[in-house]
């Protein structure tokens, strides 16, 4: 595969991106560190949507190819020429003209990227052959491209039993590889992984503008710093597998409809329900975090008295509509395949519910142990971001779990709940399920926990300062 | 509107400051870990992975039979050929082995060519008759480089598509 080639794989989908976001009103200035990321995340969601219809019509892949830049610079040309969206006066990046912020912020955010691209480098030394990258992700993209499809072919392809483990996960992540097959004349050994590795560095500037937007610039450093240096971030940057998939879409949301429901911006809501249909198609685990971001949601936008423009249920069932199409999408797909779940349907035993009740006194302490260990440890796999969360909802549970943060919040602490229900009622040995799962589904939490310590912190040091301020005017 | 609570807010900022502080602890250390590591990677050794060629990618370890056969089933199309060899080491005959991890791989790819013993003239002669040149070659003989294969490498190279896997020694036992 030529460099031309890799290039054009992987920015054609963001110059998609960026052509949908001006259409729909977003441009540039809304978020400098953020807008890259934005663009990146509607471009594959798009592109996984068209190429999965493309497929499922038999057309040849290869086809397809032109089709996502061609259309993103159709877009940007016809935007730049009707000046269509919002407005200069609607500008919302209310800190592009601080210059101490752009120059504390970026070099660190170059550093942060210029450390994964590293990471990303390393560890393209090593062909996509083992563990669950080809087993799961990659086994997934090598059986639909070869099949050409998903007709006759790929039906006899699963029939004989190729190995591909996992088959009901969701289709965006397979998608993307085969996205980057077709713009190759043969086999890959590393090249697929690319457009999942750039959710790596795209998360780091999600990170950094949603960061910049809640917290002050010397804050935003310290954070980013924490979050590009854990070993998760370096082990989620090294493979294709989903996770920092899910960690990405998940802040995406949150970050979208928290600023949806700060200045009640249609633009950021449609932002938002495009980043849950990410969420939802990139993993399991995505569905149900998009799940309780969509609850959350719904019960912060109906109770919180607002004085002006009150979020309406029309606004909530967009945003809502979204994830739901893409799961009843993916259900239908694994529903005409018979791919089945194996935590939901197991082989030969209890239902979800009945292993919970059962094995909950036996194995409640080794998981609040196990996830007491990982969040609070010493140690640089999450670089103590998540203790850091769970102490921020302690210290301010009305404002994070209750108040104005809580689509922040309060999804995140549902994800910490979720996970260990999830492994209260495994049906497999618990240590090695905890072992082989545990660091990467918490990561799946990092980069939001991250931005909702960085708002309590704030928060805390602006009411302290304009306490003390009102406090020498009296 | 309600008072705001002064104790409550103090110890929020006490609380923010003791979350600021152990952060810019870990992002200490984890920079130095890092720093470290970069240090003993060192500017030629990201240089040569950055140039690390097709072949380095595909010469992997491996271990089970089951590792062998699921790694393969990710890269082998129809009409992909696999040529598995083994030789008596040491008092061990990894034949049967071989034989075992061709019938696995038959079963899930077919047709496909599986050769089960190593010998370049065979090789040379059959390669002409592929439809496809995208071979793999497997060793599974619990060394790393059994008499002979360099001459197999050197009739591969230059083909799309060569797979060389070692077995680490101790996991063959």
């Amino acid at each position: 595969m030529t460099v031309l080639a890799q290039t054009f794989a992987l920015f054609s989908p963001m110059v998609l991106g960026w052509g949908l976001l001006r259409s729909l009103g977003l441009r540039w200035r809304d978020d400098t560190l953020a807008f890259p990321a934005w663009a990146y995340l509607v471009g594959t969601l798009t592109t996984g949507l068209l190429l999965f219809a493309f497929l499922w019509t038999g057309i040849d892949p290869v086809w397809f190819t032109p089709l996502p830049g061609g259309v993103g610079c159709i877009l940007l040309f016809i935007a730049g020429r009707l000046r269509r969206g919002y407005g200069d006066d609607r500008s919302s990046d209310s800190q592009s003209g601080d210059r101490t912020v752009s120059w504390l912020v970026w070099p660190v955010l170059t550093a942060a990227s210029a450390l994964t691209c590293i990471h990303v480098v390393e560890a393209n030394t090593r062909a996509i052959v083992k563990d669950d990258e080809a087993q799961i992700w990659a086994a997934k993209a090598n059986a639909i491209y070869d099949a050409g499809g998903f007709g006759t072919a790929f039906r006899a392809r699963l029939g004989r039993g190729v190995g591909i483990r996992h088959r009901d996960y969701p289709l965006l992540n397979p998608l993307l590889q085969v996205w980057t097959r077709a713009h190759a004349a043969g086999p890959l050994d590393f090249e697929t992984r690319l457009p999942i590795q750039a959710f790596s560095i795209a998360l780091l500037f999600l990170a950094a503008g949603a960061l910049r937007a809640r917290a002050g610039p010397l804050l935003t450093c310290l954070l980013l710093a924490a979050l590009a240096t854990t070993s998760a971030h370096r082990g989620g940057s090294a493979t294709a597998d989903a996770d920092t998939m899910v960690a990405f879409g998940l802040l995406a949301a949150l970050d979208a409809l928290d600023r949806f429901l700060d200045r009640t911006d249609s633009r950021f809501a449609v932002l938002g329900a495009a980043a849950l249909a990410f969420l939802a198609w990139s993993k399991n685990e995505g569905s149900m975090l998009a799940l309780m971001t969509v609850t959350v949601l719904t019960v912060a936008a109906r109770t919180q008295r607002r004085a002006t423009d009150p979020i309406g249920w029309r606004s909530l069932t967009m945003i809502a509509l979204a994830p739901l199409a893409i799961v009843v999408l993916q259900s239908a797909f694994n529903q005409h395949y018979g791919f089945r779940n194996d935590l939901l349907v197991p082989a030969a035993r209890p239902p979800i519910w009945e292993r919970l009740m059962t094995q909950y006194d036996d194995y409640a302490a080794g998981v609040l142990r196990e996830f007491g260990t990982r969040l609070f440890a010493p140690r640089d796999q999450f670089n103590l971001i998540l203790g850091a969360f769970v102490v921020s909802c302690v210290a301010s549970p009305h404002r994070l779990l209750a108040g104005r943060k809580v689509l922040l919040g309060a999804p995140i602490a549902l994800g910490l709940v979720a996970y260990a229900l999830v492994y209260l009622s495994t049906p497999y040995d618990l240590e090695w399920h905890m072992d082989t799962s545990l660091a990467r589904v918490l990561y799946h939490l990092t980069p939001a926990s991250c931005v909702c310590v960085g708002a309590f912190v704030q928060s805390a040091f602006d009411r302290h300062r304009d306490a003390a301020a009102l406090a020498s005017s009296t | 509107m309600p008072r705001p609570s002064k104790l409550r807010d103090s110890l929020q900022v006490v609380v923010a400051w003791i979350v600021v502080a152990m952060l810019a602890g870990r992002v200490f250390f984890a920079a130095r870990t890092e720093a470290e590591r970069l240090g003993d990677l060192g500017w030629s050794g990201l240089r040569s992975a950055f140039e690390c060629d097709s072949q380095s990618r595909r010469r992997l370890s491996l271990g089970s039979n089951y590792e062998i056969v699921a790694t393969l089933s990710q890269r082998v199309t129809l009409g992909s050929v696999v040529v598995f060899y083994a030789e008596s080491h040491r008092g061990a005959d990894y034949r049967p082995r071989v034989d075992r991890l061709a019938t696995n791989l038959l079963a899930m790819h077919h047709p496909l060519f599986v050769f089960q013993s190593f010998d370049p003239d065979e090789f040379h002669a059959r390669f002409l008759e592929f439809p496809r040149r995208d071979i793999y070659v497997v060793d599974v003989t619990p060394r790393h480089l059994p008499p002979g294969a360099d001459s197999m490498r050197e009739i591969a190279r230059g083909e799309d598509f060569v797979l060389l896997l070692h077995e680490a020694p101790e996991r063959a036992r």
